[in-house]
């Protein structure tokens, strides 16, 4: 069987990827994203130079905090950086796309499109993670604070943020299909999130009623996670409900994919949008 | 007198194009509906970020993230704007035409010194009044004026940054550029805590009229930071003519892929 994954073959390169492996296309399609992530400057902003200026401010702000509440903060840039990173990536994958006239053959491709999308979320959340971890351990190394709890809490943030930075990706980039402000959109959604996740600020800064939305956001639990491990403790119920909500994001963005996908189709608009 | 006027009408027909060029990258809907309040929270995020150290560090980060604002508009999308031209090959003509290319560019630009201020005032009001900071953010506006200089001075230094700046990395320069002055501005870091690098700090566009805002506010005479920051803009005018000399002897060896440096 010679035929491909549509959404991958916008090269041209030779097929090599066999129809019906999902794993196949999930794996081309994330090589596709790390390579566009390398390819595009934004993602050396929103996964670079963001988080080091952060972490910067954080450290520089308060300097004579403690140590935990310092490894705690920076931890917490990370998980912003992660949340800026797939809202970004995710937003300006199908804008790409549509700008270099690609959108259709991702769409209309032989296997399901939210595959390849799903793959190219994994591969733009691999790829942006590593490069938050690789700017924050760079800061803190440059300023001397790179303490073992920081390390630690930077590990422990790896699998948990990749799984939510995809489910959270392929939400929002199923929001974007449509829109030609994608850029804008990324830039409004980032922080209100930064402001009232709990991950960075304190949730008491807030009114009562902000608590609860900072709940439904994966990074909330992601943020107990960490803290818990930085206490060497497993948080076994906030693990639970970050799966879970990962989970529950990834197939409303199958949901809503699909929604928008077929309307457009009816309309025959896609390349027009 | 017929060249001098000539420039002027240039530069002119350049401000003019640069807000029709401005009003068609950003409609009005995006910059309502999209623009004005990501700097809302983005100023309400280094408020809190400020409030990290103490509540006078969040009355203190408060002040700056006004600043802030101007440098997005001013630095980040001015400059973006210089890799627009070179990409829709606009950039070559003008530095073919009789006019400085560095005055075209200023020129073509000053729309972002509107949008930085609307940004600012508009942000100012909004996370002010939502954070208790009213009559804060009352008396930072009647001092708009100090802002404008702000923003004169923040347009060279992101224009430079893109100017030298191969087309594929303005964006990220002018990012960073942008970060730049967010750390090391005394934006929310206050520069006491920066140690010898505050001295370096005070060459940044808008930090003289940031310490300018704060010396106001608290009632101590101000003028001096004042004519600080318009020798900081007088600095960055001249870096980015020099930066503009650089690029066209770069042209003229050939170097560049868009026949402008880039």
């Amino acid at each position: 069987v010679s035929r491909t994954a549509a959404g991958t073959s916008a090269t041209g390169t030779r097929p090599a990827v066999p129809v019906g492996s999902v794993a196949g296309i999930l794996g081309r399609s994330a090589q596709l994203q790390i390579r566009e992530f390398l390819r595009r400057p934004l993602g050396v902003v929103v996964a670079i130079v963001q988080p080091a200026a952060l972490v910067l401010l954080v450290v520089l702000v308060a300097p004579d905090q403690p140590p935990e509440v310092q490894a705690q903060r920076v931890a917490g840039v990370g998980l912003l950086g992660v949340w800026a990173t797939s809202v970004w990536s995710a937003g300006m994958m199908l804008a790409q796309d549509r700008s270099e006239g690609t959108l259709s053959a991702v769409l209309l491709c032989t296997r399901r499109p939210f595959t390849v999308l799903m793959g190219r979320s994994i591969g733009g959340a691999v790829a942006g993670i590593l490069a938050i971890l690789i700017s924050i351990a760079a800061t803190l190394a440059v300023i001397g604070e790179l303490g073992s709890r920081t390390s630690t809490a930077l590990l422990l943030l790896l699998p948990l943020a990749v799984l939510s930075s995809t489910a959270i990706g392929s939400l929002v980039a199923s929001l974007f299909i449509r829109s030609r402000s994608a850029g804008r959109i990324a830039e409004v959604l980032l922080y209100p999130v930064f402001v009232g996740s709990g991950v960075l600020l304190p949730l008491d800064l807030f009114p009562g009623w902000v608590q609860p939305l900072a709940r439904v956001l994966p990074l909330y639990w992601a943020d107990q996670v960490l803290r818990a491990g930085a206490s060497g403790e497993f948080a076994v119920g906030a693990t639970a409900v970050l799966v879970a909500m990962s989970g529950g994001y990834a197939l409303a963005g199958a949901w809503i994919f699909r929604r928008v996908v077929a309307a457009s189709r009816e309309r025959g608009d896609l390349d027009l949008l | 007198v017929t060249l001098i006027s000539y420039r002027w009408a240039v530069l002119r027909r350049a401000g003019r194009y640069g807000w029709a060029e401005y009003r068609n990258t950003f409609p009005s809907s995006v910059v309502i509906g999209l623009m004005l309040p990501r700097v809302a929270f983005q100023m309400a995020f280094l408020t809190f970020v400020g409030g990290l150290a103490s509540p006078d560090g969040q009355r203190f980060a408060f002040v700056g993230a006004g600043v802030q604002a101007l440098s997005l508009a001013a630095v980040v999308y001015a400059g973006i704007d210089v890799s627009r031209e070179r990409y829709d090959g606009t950039a070559v003509q003008i530095r073919l035409s009789r006019t400085s290319m560095a005055l075209v560019r200023l020129a073509h630009s000053l729309a972002y010194i509107a949008v930085g201020l609307v940004f600012s005032v508009v942000g100012t009001l909004v996370v002010g009044v939502a954070l208790g900071y009213g009559e804060l953010s009352l008396r930072l506006v009647a001092l708009l004026p100090l802002y404008a200089i702000a923003a004169v001075s923040m347009l060279p230094f992101g224009l430079a940054v893109a100017t030298l700046a191969r087309t594929e990395l303005v964006t990220v320069l002018v990012n960073l550029a942008n970060a730049v002055l967010l750390v090391f501005g005394g934006i929310v870091v206050p520069l006491s805590h920066l140690g010898p690098l505050a001295a370096v700090s005070h060459l940044l566009p808008g930090v003289n009229v940031l310490l300018a805002l704060r010396a106001a506010v608290d009632g101590v005479p101000f003028g001096g930071l004042v004519l600080a920051e318009c020798g900081v803009a007088v600095l960055w005018t001249a870096l980015l003519v020099v930066a503009d000399l650089v690029v066209a002897a770069r042209v003229r060896r050939g170097v560049g892929g868009r026949g402008d440096g880039g």
